[in-house]
């Protein structure tokens, strides 16, 4: 068995249940205010069979509410598919945008977690590359993740993709709190192998507070 | 006397919701959506139990429990998540909380909860009031005999 091909698969086995688990633990919390919601109309229900007036006006909000969680949680639902089938092919022709715009709804919770948010800025084109789209998110989702932990502040990460000359570039913005010694973030191990895999490096602005991937734009 | 309770979550309509049907039920219930201001209710407020989410921004669950439990040991906290780990759950239990419970949770399960979470603060105060009358008795018959009319 390769060796790099066995750690690697271990990493990434890790990587997607820690994402399943993420986004079921949020379609829970849909699934229970669903739940409380519509409890709480049958409690307004019984209230009205005791004699007691209910402002029909709450009814049509808590109605409202069931309908906002079912579309959030159907939403979750369509998500967690994209994810699971980034994973179908090693390599493919993908929309980095759309890649960037799933990774985005996929860290919400985890951006929320360190009192930040993830926006996306992104060309009114798609930007087709050819590359691993789970091995992708796997090192973009890193490096949010590494951009979170370094500092705790409210703030937003902007997640810029961009065509520059053959090479295609996703930049993570407004990362506050990297000093000069993360540089070495680029020489971790497992970053190195990811970016190896696919082709591509890794830039760490440190001042600037911006961290930058660049793929080869592939022919198909 | 209604059982005072406050409700924490990060997810504000789950917050909203749970204290609207506690309200309807005759809890006395109050709402926040982060460990801080649960904090700063529980110091400064008067309640008899908290509904905690586990999985919240900064400070999580788990802290704000440890938080509340260090300033008012006695407040009652239930401790609710969507994830049923058994790791979390064991560390609420020896970080103080009454019960884990998961989401979605039955009404009936969470309001028998609630009530018996609160059965048992009023028992701890009844200990600890009886307690404190028979060392103020103590200390009365202490100064009764050291002015020798005992």
């Amino acid at each position: 068995m390769n060796t790099k091909q066995s750690s690697s698969d271990t990493f990434g086995l890790t990587f997607f249940g820690r994402m399943v688990a993420s986004i079921s633990h949020e379609i829970k919390n849909s699934l229970a205010i669903i739940d409380g919601n519509a409890g709480l109309l049958g409690d307004y229900m019984n209230l009205m069979e005791k004699g007691r007036a209910v402002n029909p006006d709450r009814i049509l909000v808590l109605t409202g509410k069931i309908a906002d969680h079912i579309h959030r949680a159907d939403t979750l639902v369509q998500n967690l598919n994209q994810f699971a089938h980034s994973a179908d092919l090693p390599q493919t022709q993908i929309d980095l945008c759309r890649l960037v715009e799933l990774m985005k709804n996929i860290t919400v919770r985890m951006a929320a977690s360190h009192w930040a948010t993830v926006s996306t800025r992104l060309p009114p084109q798609p930007v087709a590359v050819c590359t691993g789209a789970f091995l992708l998110l796997r090192l973009l989702i890193h490096c949010l993740e590494y951009v979170l932990q370094a500092d705790n502040g409210p703030r937003n990460i902007e997640v810029q993709v961009q065509k520059k000359a053959e090479k295609a570039v996703i930049e993570l913005s407004g990362a506050m709190g990297l000093t000069d010694s993360d540089t070495l973030f680029s020489a971790d191990r497992n970053v190195i192998g990811m970016l190896r895999e696919l082709d591509a490096s890794l830039l760490v602005d440190p001042e600037a507070g911006t961290l930058s991937i660049q793929l080869p734009d592939r022919p198909a | 006397m209604k059982t005072r309770v406050l409700v924490v979550d990060d997810e504000k309509d789950f917050a909203r919701l749970l204290a609207e049907r506690l309200e309807l039920q005759g809890y006395d219930t109050d709402l926040c959506f982060g460990g801080k201001a649960a904090l700063e209710k529980v110091i400064n407020g008067d309640y008899d139990v908290v509904v905690l989410d586990l999985m919240m921004p900064a400070p999580d669950g788990i802290t704000t429990l440890k938080q509340i439990k260090h300033h008012k040991p006695i407040v009652e906290v239930i401790m609710l998540s969507g994830q049923a780990t058994r790791e979390t759950a064991i560390e609420g239990m020896i970080q103080g909380a009454f019960e884990y419970l998961t989401k979605p949770c039955e009404n009936e399960t969470m309001v028998f909860k609630i009530n018996e979470a609160h059965r048992r603060k009023r028992e701890q105060e009844e200990r600890i009031r009886k307690a404190l009358e028979e060392v103020g008795r103590i200390k009365r018959r202490q100064r009764e005999n050291a002015n020798g009319t005992g």
